[in-house]
Order: C-alpha cells, then structure tokens, then sequence
C-alpha cells in the first residue's frame, strides 16, 4: 500500500497541474478572442457583407477599395459568404464568415486574395470579384 | 488510519475529481459562451444599418423595383416601376432560404400612393422596425412623389403559426391588399 504523506503529496501536485492548465486553456481563449487581428478580421467580413449589399443596389459598374490593410488575411467569395482566414486557409481554424443574399441567379460574387495589403471589390455588370487593387 | 481508511480516503477523492471535473468543464464552456457573447456585442453593427444597406437595392437596382428607361437604359433612383412592383419581382430581387430564411432579414415594402406591398419569401408579420424612404412612383406615364415604407422583420428564432399556412395566408392578404389598391388606384383615375 502506497503510503498516505506520498499519495497526499502527488494529489496536491495533480491538483496544481490542473489549475495550471485550466488557467492557461482559459488565459489561452481569451487572448484568441481579444486580439486585434480576430477582431479586425471580423469587422473586415462584416464591412465586405454590407459593401456587397451596397455594390448591389448600384446600377453601374464599381471599383472600390477596402480602406485597411489586409496583408495577412485570406479573404474568399463562395456563393453567398464572405470568409476571412487569419493567415492561411489551413492554420485559421475559426474563420470569419458573413453571408448576404444575392438579387437572383444572374447575379455572383467570385474571387479570392491571399495577403495583400489593398483589397477592392469590383462590381462588373452582375459579377462582384474580390481581387487585389490595381496599382495606379 | 487502518486501511480501511485509506481505502476510503482514495475513494473520497476521486469521487471530489470527478465532480470537479464536471464543474470545471461547465466553468470553463461558460466562460467561452461568455467572453464570445461580449465580443459579439462589442462588434455588433446595429441592425437598422445592416437593413438599410439591404433595402437599398430596392430602389436603385433595376431588375427590384427601379424604373429604367426603356431606351436610354438609364436608371433612376429611388423611383418605383409600378409595373414591376410585384411579388415575382421581390423574388427576383430578395429571396431568403426557403428552411431557413426566417433568419436572415425580410421586408415588406408598402407604397403610400395606393396601398400596395409586397413582402419577401419568408416575411411573418413580425416587424421589428420601420423604415420610410421620399420616392418617385412611375405609373407609365407620370412620376408621382410618394414615401415607401419598408417593414423590417429581423433575425426570429422560430417561425410563428405553422409556416406553410402562415405563408399562405400572407401570399393571400397581399394579393387581397393590391387588387383592392388597384381597384382604388382606377377609381382615382377615373375621377381624375
């Protein structure tokens, strides 16, 4: 039978490892969802959804820019959504994802841009592109 | 301590882990929930912002409601093709998820002049807000000022009343409402 000073001993040493990692995991989380690049990369899919939204209602063709730097994000058209990946596709588990709703089916938003720090959307006839602006 | 106690002293103890690992697990997914929930609120764009930018559509976008030129093409807007002020168009213009539209925003527009509305696929009379627009309405000859409301219904959780009835009864009432804003519309034209 172990002796009861050495069991105490290593259940106090759990205890403090779980704690330990309870702190972290918590500590972990929160830097995660209070950084500044999550939060820009959900105001940045939150922008895009409503200038879509406008790019819509405009009965020409438009060329506009995303007025911040988005050098080290991903940003996707997919049908209906806008997603944002912090980095890479791959390494971003918790991408930022907006949807809006598209006139009829004539009507798509195309195109992705990997880092680069301008970003415009483009409105040509009834296709929105996201692409990387034009240098001027 | 003899050791039966023992015994029980090891039993007590695992017995408090798993309770604490219950409780810390809880802990923890409330702190989640929580800290997700602020941030959320935090960045929260104000829907009667979001809806706007929606609607605009409307009145600027020829194939919703905006009259264009037949021959220049030009489009003018916020004024309103009577013509094209139909349910079909609506359709055309906003259609929301047939499950699950009941989600994102739907509308109901109401023209002033003559009472007409229209509403979108998965709109259930639950207006949480109202939006009014100064408008031209395009009658095929005249350009008429007039003021669009549009009725907001925001996220629901659920749908109210069995949906298919629902949806049905509302399809219903707003053909009620435009043959009689197209009966009145005539008599006004009459007498004029």
């Amino acid at each position: 039978m172990m002796n009861k000073k050495a069991v105490s001993i290593i259940l106090m040493l759990f205890e403090i490892i779980v704690v330990i990692v309870v702190v972290g995991i918590a500590l972990s989380i929160a830097t995660r969802l209070g950084k500044p690049e999550t939060l820009q990369k959900i105001n940045a899919a939150d922008d895009i959804a409503m200038m879509v939204n406008v790019l819509i209602s405009m009965p020409g063709d438009v060329l506009v820019e995303y007025p911040r730097d988005m050098s080290i994000y991903l940003l996707a058209f997919s049908s209906q959504t806008i997603t944002i990946y912090e980095g890479d596709r791959s390494k971003d588990v918790d991408p930022a994802i907006r949807t809006f709703i598209l006139p009829n089916k004539d009507y798509a938003a195309v195109g992705f841009v990997k880092q680069k720090a301008k970003v415009c959307l483009q409105k040509e006839g009834k296709t929105i592109t996201i692409k990387e602006c034009p240098t001027v | 301590m003899s050791e039966g106690g023992d015994v029980f002293e090891l039993g007590r103890k695992e017995i408090y882990w798993i309770l604490a690992g219950f409780v810390i697990a809880v802990l923890m997914l409330a702190f989640v929930i929580i800290v997700g929930g602020y941030q959320g609120r935090l960045m929260a764009v104000p829907s009667g912002i979001k809806a706007q930018f929606v609607t605009l559509r409307f009145f600027t976008n020829p194939d919703c409601f905006a009259y264009q030129d037949p021959i220049t093409k030009r489009v003018f807007p916020y004024t309103i093709d009577l013509s094209k002020f139909t349910e079909k168009q609506m359709t055309g213009c906003y259609q929301t998820d047939k499950e699950k539209g009941y989600r994102d925003f739907n509308f109901k527009v109401t023209i002033d002049y003559g009472g007409m509305s229209v509403q979108t696929n998965n709109y259930y009379q639950v207006s949480q807000f109202s939006q009014e627009y100064a408008v031209l309405i395009w009658d095929g000859k005249h350009f008429i000022p007039s003021t669009v409301t549009v009725d907001v219904q925001e996220t629901l959780s659920y749908i109210p009343g069995d949906k298919q009835n629902q949806q049905l009864s509302n399809q219903q009432l707003t053909e009620k409402v435009n043959q009689q804003a197209t009966r009145n519309l005539i008599k006004a034209r009459t007498k004029g």
